[in-house]
């Protein structure tokens, strides 16, 4: 789904997800920086994460739409992967292209702290046989536009 | 009659991934709460976790009215929240 707009992209899905892809898909003529963030599975053999597919990515493309207007980005996008997601492997990148820096930094840890407090997305830590939810917080409202 | 979505530890409890609810009109989200509080398979679950509700793919309030067709889905805490 491109949310409706060329400059931003959201995509969940249970195939890996690819850095270089989605650095790729914000390059812009007028992007001098690009800023991309990857959550990674640590610590336990592997995470499985279930969505709120639909949700998830409405929420994460209006997430991603406000980081474009409130600091000037080229583009923006993030993609979310869902079921089992080994140790070392990603399960969320945010990448985000300005014509600086300074914004592009500020972008994408907005948009992908957002999208951590805001996208219905949940996970359990898989070790063999056994699993459990991680328990997390209540989703958190969007700050009014 | 309407449907709520059930994910992540509420799907496991209730052994399903949505239940059907009657509900009196007018009704709002905080009695739709209110009915899967007391339901069989949720009560248990709904005692321990806290859950905010979604109406068409929005976090709802507890006074916002629902209206026949509306998507329900009930949202326990999501794994993502701190900044750490």
């Amino acid at each position: 789904m491109s949310g409706g707009s060329s400059q931003v992209h959201v995509r969940v899905t249970d195939e890996p997800l690819s850095l270089e892809a989605l650095s790729r898909a914000v390059g812009r003529p007028g992007a001098g920086a690009i800023v991309c963030f990857e959550g990674t599975t640590r610590d336990v053999e592997r995470l499985e994460y279930e969505a709120y597919g639909e949700m998830a990515r409405e929420r994460i493309a209006a997430i991603l739409h406000s980081c474009v207007e409130r600091h000037g980005l080229e583009a923006a996008a993030a993609e979310h992967r869902v079921g089992g997601v080994p140790l070392g492997e990603a399960s969320v990148i945010v990448a985000v292209s300005a014509a600086h820096r300074a914004e592009a930094f500020a972008g994408a840890r907005e948009a992908i702290d957002a999208i951590k407090a805001q996208a219905p997305i949940w996970k359990r830590e898989v070790e063999g046989a056994s699993g459990e939810w991680v328990v997390g917080s209540l989703p958190t409202r969007p700050e009014p536009a | 009659m309407v449907s709520v979505k059930l994910f992540a530890v509420l799907r496991e409890r209730a052994g399903r991934d949505a239940l059907a609810l009657d509900l009196d009109e007018p009704a709002t989200v905080g009695d739709a709460l209110a009915a899967l509080a007391r339901h069989d398979g949720l009560a248990e679950v709904l005692a321990r976790v806290p859950v905010v509700m979604a109406v068409n793919r929005d976090y709802a309030d507890d006074d916002r009215s629902l209206h026949e067709g509306d998507e329900l889905a009930l949202i326990p805490p999501v794994s993502g929240g701190s900044a750490r």
